[in-house]
């Protein structure tokens, strides 16, 4: 028992320090928050601007026809920011090991006796904590501007929502973090990565849009899941009931995801430490 | 008269730093005086070290000699050119070797990285071709020469740093720390490139923390603590200084804190320097310097030592190193300002 | 003391061919040796085509999601938003890449030309573009049907060329703007948006609402795009065909030789505070 709390205890003790380390270095650079807030608003501005400027006064109608949101700026918020915070935790997760390499870091943390799974994994509570944030401040003002306010049940959900969504999104990063031991250059494979999710989760249009065999590679996908929940609670005013099937369809996809990501990265680890690639840069 | 290659005067350069406290507390600003007023002049085809610990201001003042740095008070000349009016010539006259595993394309192979700084200093395909082999193979890099930088060892990097110095033929070299990563047998090569170098006329200015390279190699060695020259010399002049001084080594076991400092506390002892060999059993060497005689001191030395539980190895009178002439100088050991240093 | 040499017109042009050997060499060598990038643009650059075209289609109706000319601007909007992103990642961050490969100082260590220094990854970027416009067309013919034309070939090379020469100039300017923060990323995603949307990538300037066409005058790409647009597909430029050309050409110059002063001025800057070798 007395052997349980200790590990229990060692183990809240690192995912506290990654929280801490994770947000004093966020809150020491903190132009991530004016880009967070204010690139949404820039990509909605963009395809909002090209919209109307090839489709002159039939846009707005077409909109609505193509998507069945009145709001393309609410629209368009959302999938930018759900896409900007996406692609973030991709980056992050995926170039952590590779920047821990070059500083000298990530050795480091392999002479310390820190669950390595637990250690990586727990990242996903300061950019959880940072994800809501963004999400709050950036769709706050159009929702205000709608005179429209959401009841505790659908924030609740956009939170657990959030945090299930995100939980995939770090196994991919395990992922593209064990290809980066083998073949160290993490950017270009991060880069085929983020554009994959990017499109085939329809962030930013209907999924219906897209070809047949397209929409099939989507539905394996549990961010396309995240995006269309998601519209439902925050543009269409839709609730959301317990046994809706891609609520069920979010939870494990993402399960899967996130375990393949610890599978694939036990095994690359395994072959850094024979190979000595742990400290090589 | 011999020719004056590098003149500092005055040469002062200040930092100012921001400490962080906390997620949301403002930093405290610092200054921190990297260099402090220092002057020194060094001679055509001599060997110049600056000797200091770690944080004492060497590569700094390598770097404003360099024109990598701009000085915020005083002035310098590298061979006859003022490093901040004329950096462009100093530049064109001088070669520079910057203690750094970094400094290098990845993606290129040693000989290609040779060749890209080869021709950003002018000098033709041709001519840097000849150059580049001769420099791989007096730094012994020849059969690695072909592969790329990111697989090269910190040593190899090292080397391909200070064949890098040496490819626009400079009349001067800086070289900060230029043996630091490499084994004992490759340091000796580059100790031995060195001292041909200074035979062929070059003036060599380098920096290190390593007493013992300093008093090889060097023709004549300023000593820079916190800043500030404390000393000038040839290794000779300077041991001078502490040559009417008895000191006496030792070789013990068990030279735990409490032992040095009661022998500190004896009377006729003015300074003591420890360097453990080994931290678990405390063995190691201890030097003791005494204002008195050997006959009047020694034997209260040992028996402090004895009833300390203290196990001798040997106890031999010594000649005075430059770590004593830095602790008379500075009144504490080098190794204890070279972990302070570290700790900056 | 040496007394001050002058330099001869060829000593100086052979000191300069030299360095831009060195620079391309690099560049070269280099952009060859990371051949998981090449692969990457191979494999991403249509799925980022998709993700920037479908939401600006939705405002369209579906009958005309298959118009031939809308396609062609779409495709040179994306060629030079690889063009301005170069301005910002490639040019802009050439600086912090080569602080934190700790080569800064030894290229500074050199008297080569601080514009020409940072010309290996103006090669690169050559390399690269040059292969997104083949690389894209391609992709608009699998992907939509679109076979891209190009009215004025030699036009198009010109303006394409400045309009590298001009996002070089634009970069380093960037470049020694955001010297002092440690991650550029962020204000780089920001500005490379604001870019592509007033500078009329997409669409005609003209077609902005008034008050975001003063933004758009005041953009150097504006004037790239729509000479190379109108070299592509003959559409009207903003400027007589002439003055525009004129303009671009002097952008190309004035751009580079205020980067010149940008990079001395950072230069300087980091040599003052001890920073050139910071990381």
């Amino acid at each position: 028992m007395r052997n349980m709390l200790k590990a229990l205890r060692n183990n809240l003790l690192v995912i506290y320090a990654v929280y801490i380390k994770e947000m004093k270095i966020w809150l020491r650079y903190p132009s991530w928050i004016f880009v967070f807030i204010t690139l949404p608003y820039t990509l909605t501005g963009l395809f909002y601007g090209v919209g109307y400027a090839i489709a002159g006064n039939r846009a707005f109608d077409n909109f609505v026809k193509n998507t069945g949101a009145r709001n393309p700026v609410l629209y368009y918020l959302l999938g930018s920011t759900v896409l900007l915070l996406s692609v973030i935790i991709i980056e992050d997760m995926g170039a952590s090991i590779r920047s821990e390499q070059l500083r000298g870091t990530f050795e480091l943390h392999y002479l310390s006796p820190a669950n390595k799974l637990l250690l990586w994994s727990s990242y996903v509570l300061p950019h959880g904590t940072v994800s809501f944030i963004v999400i709050a401040a950036t769709l706050a003002p159009p929702l205000i501007w709608e005179t429209r306010t959401l009841d505790i049940v659908s924030v609740l959900w956009t939170i657990v929502l959030l945090f299930i969504g995100m939980l995939p999104l770090y196994g991919i990063g395990l992922i593209t973090a064990s290809l980066t031991i083998r073949f160290k250059e993490p950017w270009a494979i991060i880069n085929i990565i983020k554009a994959f999710i990017s499109v085939c989760s329809g962030f930013l249009y209907p999924l219906t849009v897209l070809p047949h065999w397209l929409q099939l590679v989507s539905k394996t996908i549990p961010t396309s899941y995240l995006a269309v929940l998601l519209r439902d609670i925050l543009i269409f005013d839709r609730k959301l009931l317990l046994e809706d099937i891609r609520l069920t369809a979010l939870v494990i996809t993402s399960l899967l995801y996130l375990a393949l990501g610890f599978g694939i990265y036990l095994r690359w680890e395994n072959y850094a430490r024979k190979t000595g690639d742990l400290s090589k840069y | 008269m011999m020719k004056k290659t590098v003149i500092a005067e005055n040469l002062t350069k200040v930092f100012v730093t921001k400490e962080r406290k906390g997620l949301f507390k403002k930093g405290l600003k610092k200054r921190i005086v990297a260099v402090d007023h220092v002057s020194f002049e060094v001679y055509r085809g001599e060997i110049f070290g600056l000797l200091g610990p770690n944080g004492a201001g060497k590569t700094t003042t390598i770097k404003i000699l360099s024109t990598l740095l701009l000085p915020d008070e005083g002035e310098a000349w590298v061979n006859g050119y003022h490093v901040v009016k004329e950096a462009d010539r100093v530049r064109a006259t001088i070669g520079v070797s910057l203690y750094s595993d970094r400094g290098f394309y990845w993606k290129l192979t040693g000989r290609e990285n040779l060749r890209y700084f080869a021709y950003l200093h002018h000098i033709s395909p041709r001519e840097a071709e000849r150059k580049i082999e001769e420099l791989l193979e007096l730094v012994g890099l020849k059969e690695h020469a072909d592969k790329l930088v990111e697989e090269y060892s910190t040593g190899m990097k090292s080397k391909l740093n200070f064949a890098r110095a040496l490819l626009n033929d400079p009349e001067t070299l800086f070289l900060d720390e230029p043996t630091i990563g490499l084994d004992p047998a490759s340091a000796r090569t580059i100790r031995e490139i060195i001292k041909r170098l200074s035979r062929e006329g070059k003036t060599i200015f380098l920096t290190t923390h390593n007493m013992e390279e300093a008093d090889f190699l060097c023709d004549r060695i300023a000593i820079i603590n916190r800043g500030k020259i404390v000393a000038i010399g040839t290794p000779r002049e300077l041991k001078e200084m502490v040559r009417d001084k008895n000191i006496v080594e030792i070789e013990a076991i068990n030279l735990t804190d409490t032992v040095v400092e009661r022998v500190r506390r004896l009377g006729g002892v003015e300074y003591v320097s420890v360097t453990l060999a080994d931290p678990v059993s405390f063995k190691g060497t201890m030097r003791v310097t005494f204002d008195g005689e050997f006959d009047e001191c020694l034997p209260d030395l040992l028996k402090v030592l004895v009833d300390s539980n203290v196990r001798l190895l040997y106890v031999k009178p010594s000649e005075p190193s430059l770590e004593d002439m830095f602790i008379a100088l500075t009144g504490v050991s080098f190794y204890e300002e070279h972990v302070k240093g570290s700790k900056k | 003391m040496l007394g001050k040499q002058e330099i001869s017109l060829s000593t100086r042009i052979e000191k300069i061919s030299l360095e831009l050997y060195a620079a391309a060499y690099n560049g070269v060598k280099t952009y060859f040796r990371y051949p998981m990038w090449i692969i990457s643009d191979l494999v991403a650059s249509p799925l980022w085509l998709l993700l920037f075209i479908i939401p600006m289609l939705l405002f369209l109706p579906p009958e005309k999601w298959g118009d031939t000319t809308t396609y062609q601007y779409f495709y040179w909007g994306m060629v030079f938003f690889d063009i301005i992103s170069a301005s910002l990642w490639s040019f802009g961050n050439a600086i912090r890449r080569e602080q934190e490969m700790g080569t800064l100082e030894y290229l500074f260590l050199s008297n080569a030309n601080r514009i020409v220094l940072f010309a290996t990854r103006f090669t690169t970027r050559l390399l690269s573009t040059s292969l997104s416009i083949v690389y894209l067309a391609a992709l608009m013919w699998i992907m939509f049907g679109v076979q891209i034309t190009v009215h004025d070939q030699l036009l198009l090379l010109f303006s394409l060329i400045l309009s590298l020469f001009v996002a070089s100039g634009f970069g380093a300017l960037y470049g020694a703007a955001v010297l002092k923060l440690k991650q550029t990323g962020p204000l780089s995603n920001i500005l490379q948006f604001v870019l592509i949307g007033v500078s009329g990538i997409f669409f005609p300037v003209n077609r902005l609402p008034p008050q975001l066409q003063i933004l758009a005058y005041a953009s150097p790409f504006t004037y790239c795009i729509d000479l190379a647009r109108c070299a592509a597909i003959n559409t009207p430029t903003l400027l007589p065909l002439w003055q525009e050309v004129l303009l671009v050409l002097s952008l190309a110059i004035i751009m580079n030789l205020l980067g010149l002063k940008a990079l001395d001025f950072i230069e300087n800057n980091t040599k003052k505070t001890g920073k050139l070798g910071a990381y």
